[in-house]
């Protein structure tokens, strides 16, 4: 066993992960050039500078992404002998964060709109000397950008599911909670259009909602992830069957007697100790604890600094349930 | 999804070439109606009391309202007065020279601007040492004398510009009026907008489109002091 040696993506993964890292950078660069073009046209809707807000944080995340996976697999140090695996995840909580706490503000205010009954003017601009209503463009724009949404969220959801990667996952989920904040603030616009003045700030209001439902979602994985929550399945609360796993097949090895086990996910890989009764009559027994530790890690290409230690006598094989 | 597509190319292949509509429907109200126009008086912009009335925006509303065939109800009053009014809609208009950078531009609909009024300084020391150290005269209250002190000028207040001395801070058409020459350099230009009631969408769209197509007499009618 040696302490310094860093978490490694299987070979397998390596295209799929140079494509994230390619697909994040084409994230922000369209929806940097997407933020330019709703604020060029924002005017004074309140739809319009809600779905603006969504468009600049979800720059937020591919950008996160990026940042982490330039940290995630150094190599531990003397100062972070555990490595710098939970780099995605601090990243995230700082953004979730931030993302609850503007998606509540932006509630507040388009909620005050309407109780004030704040009527948005939206009047006519120029552009290659034609005169027309400003909704149009602004409806043009959030149709372009609801389309880089969606487009950008189909890239990463298979590729989040490949790599076990829950940021990613959630960055495509933002794109999707992105595009349907557009389309909501293009029916906004529409309204104003109509004439329904309250439909600009309703709009808002609702992609506010969206925005916060959105951070609330993301803080609790990530501090789950933080208070060293067993491994869970992609996208839902149950856990995964993995530490069941990985127990059975230390309780099969004909040397051991009783075996436990405890598994956490740290960023995209799992760490945890296996905890083994010998058998009496164990001959080398720090020979087979070599040989059970390298044959549980290869259960999943997830687990990393798997550490069986052996033990006298163990109380219970599982933590209870709750 | 695809119903919503459906659904929006519908609203929009129906409605969509009449959008934007009014709220409050003040642009059919104004049409063969009656136009309620808020006035601050500012020369050259809005000069004269009722009765007498005169300058370029009261020019222009009277030309406006010949083509909605509307008839003008004049509004004398205060700034916030008139503009609180017509946040509330019971006003249509207000006119008086509003700058496009009014605080005021959040809490009603500001039109596209008619005119940019350029605030210039004539004449130039011919040194090409700028404005830097050089006093120069503005009329008293101007916002003139923010943009002169970033310049590095020391504006001096005077109640009345022709009587000045040196170089003096003031708009195009206010140098024009008083005969300085020509050579003057430009020390801050402010767009000249109207204000209508928020939310009434195709009465704002009607007013800044019928600006774009007259404001170009704006300047023949400052050269006329507004009269």
């Amino acid at each position: 066993m040696t302490i310094g040696r860093s978490f490694e993506l299987p070979e397998q993964f390596a295209p799929d992960r140079a494509r994230a890292k390619r697909v994040a950078w084409l994230s922000i660069a369209l929806l940097t050039l997407g933020s330019i073009a709703l604020l060029l046209t924002m005017g004074q809707s309140e739809a319009m500078k809600t779905a603006w807000v969504t468009e600049v944080l979800s720059i937020l995340p591919p950008a996160a992404f990026l940042i982490a996976t330039g940290y995630e697999f150094n190599q531990p140090t003397e100062r972070f002998p555990f490595g710098y695996l939970r780099a995605i995840s601090i990243s995230y909580l700082v953004a979730a964060a931030s993302l609850s706490l503007i998606g509540l503000w932006l509630l507040v205010d388009a909620v005050m709109k309407l109780v004030k009954q704040e009527r948005p003017p939206v009047g006519t601009m120029v552009l290659f000397g034609h005169q027309f209503w400003a909704g149009w463009a602004m409806i043009g724009v959030l149709a372009a950008s609801m389309l880089v949404g969606m487009v950008l969220g189909r890239l990463k959801k298979p590729l989040a599911e490949r790599l076990h990667d829950k940021a990613l996952k959630a960055e495509a989920e933002m794109n999707r909670d992105e595009w349907i904040s557009e389309a909501a603030a293009i029916g906004g616009i529409l309204l104003i259009g109509f004439g329904f003045w309250w439909g600009d700030a309703a709009a808002a209001a609702f992609i506010s909602l969206e925005i916060v439902r959105d951070g609330w979602h993301n803080i609790r994985q990530v501090v789950g992830d933080l208070m060293d929550e067993a491994p869970t399945v992609m996208d839902c609360r149950d856990l995964e069957p993995l530490t069941r796993k990985v127990r059975e097949s230390a309780q099969q090895l004909p040397w051991v007697e009783r075996a436990a086990v405890r598994l956490r996910e740290q960023g995209r890989a799992l760490t945890g100790e296996v905890f083994v009764v010998p058998r009496a009559a164990t001959q080398n027994l720090t020979l087979q604890l070599e040989a059970a530790t390298t044959d549980l890690s290869n259960l999943d290409w997830r687990l990393y600094g798997l550490v069986v230690v052996p033990v006298a006598r163990l109380e219970s094989e599982t933590p209870p349930r709750t | 999804m695809n119903e919503l597509i459906a659904a929006g190319l519908l609203l929009l292949a129906c409605g969509g070439c009449h959008l934007p509509r009014d709220g409050d429907h003040t642009l059919e109200r104004v049409q063969h109606g009656r136009l309620r126009v808020g006035l601050i008086r500012n020369p050259p912009w809005v000069i004269g009391s009722t009765g007498d009335l005169g300058g370029v925006d009261v020019q222009l509303v009277e030309a406006m309202a010949a083509e909605l065939n509307a008839d003008v109800a004049w509004i004398p009053g205060s700034e916030s007065e008139l503009l609180t009014s017509l946040h509330s809609r019971e006003l249509d208009l207000v006119i008086g020279g509003l700058s496009g950078e009014s605080p005021w531009k959040t809490r009603v609909a500001f039109t596209r601007h008619y005119y940019l009024d350029s605030t210039l300084v004539s004449p130039t020391s011919s040194d090409g040492s700028g404005l830097s150290g050089d006093s120069v005269a503005f009329r008293a209250g101007d916002p003139a004398a923010i943009y002169l002190r970033k310049r590095g000028a020391i504006p001096v207040p005077v109640d009345d510009l022709a009587g000045a001395q040196g170089p003096i801070a003031a708009p195009a058409w206010k140098l024009a009026a008083l005969s300085r020459p020509g050579e003057a350099a430009l020390l801050h230009t402010e767009q000249r907008v109207m204000a209508v009631a928020p939310g009434e969408n195709a009465w704002l769209n009607w007013v800044e489109q019928w600006l774009a197509r007259h404001g170009s007499s704006v300047p023949a009618m400052l050269r006329a002091g507004g009269k």
